[in-house]
């Protein structure tokens, strides 16, 4: 999987869920809160991100997230080390 | 308005933001800037009105002109009063409410939402956000019942996190950190609400500015 399709998932979520987003607006620098998403929007769309990637992303991670481009990172390396779509557990 | 705040009240403020924003903004030269460039205008109408209703509290609360008091923002972009001081506040605003808490000497949080009807939604972002007791709790509810218990729990959490200092997009548990209360506040229907102090037992004061509570 690449990063690049990562980053689309992400953006076609971030506009499914932010009313009025537009696919320019959206770089990896940005932060989902820049974008108009509050916490609630958040969770959803790093939720509905993880299941259509089929990847679990441990919650202690989400916190340290400070932009766009750190979510694609993480789903990406989460991805790439094949952690199991369930339960809380950290890649090794 | 109500008297000088006491070290043992926290002060609430609730206001809907088309009332608020239909009536005299009161906000900095920074603030008028930053507003003029929030692309989305329901987030535009949000910050203002919050901004609006903070101001106007903490003016009362220090016996001068809101649009000149300085409010600074930490490296997590916590709006805070720029010096030395025993003043806490903290804001909120979510669906049609802006909520401002305002307390002495301890931290405060506070957190509104319009209640969550979406089913699917509930089920996305439960999972994540959850602590595993929580989660239990929820999925042994009726269906028609998760979305206010779900929106309930979530803005107690929020407030909890805010008092902490904690960010965004964190590890949700189950329980409350020592030496931390929270409380749900009653703002209407359509909207939870709850807000959250350390420093032991407060008086909470709610003024209602048309919510509806």
């Amino acid at each position: 999987m690449s990063k690049e399709h990562v980053f689309s998932v992400v953006k076609k979520h971030l506009m499914q869920t932010v009313d009025g987003l537009s696919e320019s607006q959206i770089t990896l620098d940005k932060s989902m809160k820049d974008l108009g998403a509050n916490s609630l929007d958040i969770v959803e769309i790093v939720s509905v991100s993880m299941r259509e990637l089929k990847v679990k992303v441990p919650r202690s991670e989400l916190s340290k997230l400070a932009d766009i481009g750190g979510l694609v990172d993480l789903l990406h390396l989460i991805s790439t080390q094949a952690v199991p779509a369930s339960g809380d557990a950290k890649p090794t | 308005m109500s008297p000088a705040l006491e070290p043992g009240q926290i002060r609430l403020v609730c206001a809907r933001i088309d009332d608020v924003v239909r009536g005299a903004l009161v906000l900095d030269a920074g603030e008028r800037a930053r507003a003029a460039a929030i692309t989305r205008a329901d987030d535009a109408r949000a910050f203002v009105a919050a901004r609006t209703v903070l101001r106007r509290l903490l003016g009362h609360e220090l016996a001068c002109d809101g649009e000149s008091i300085e409010i600074v923002e930490t490296a997590s972009g916590k709006p805070r009063l720029a010096g030395v001081g025993d003043l806490e506040f903290n804001v909120s605003h979510g669906g049609e409410l802006v909520v401002v808490a305002l307390a002495r000497g301890r931290a405060v949080g506070v957190d509104v939402e319009p209640m969550i009807a979406s089913r699917r939604r509930i089920d996305d972002i439960s999972e994540l956000s959850l602590g595993p007791r929580a989660l239990e709790h929820l999925r042994s509810v009726p269906a028609s019942e998760r979305g206010a218990m779900f929106t309930r729990w979530w803005v107690r959490c929020e407030a909890v996190c805010k008092a902490t200092g904690v960010g965004l997009i964190v590890p949700l548990e189950d329980d409350v950190p020592d030496g931390i209360h929270v409380e749900e506040i009653s703002v209407g229907p359509g909207h939870a609400a709850a807000v959250a102090w350390s420093g032991g037992a407060a008086t909470i004061e709610i003024e209602d500015q048309g919510a509806g509570s």
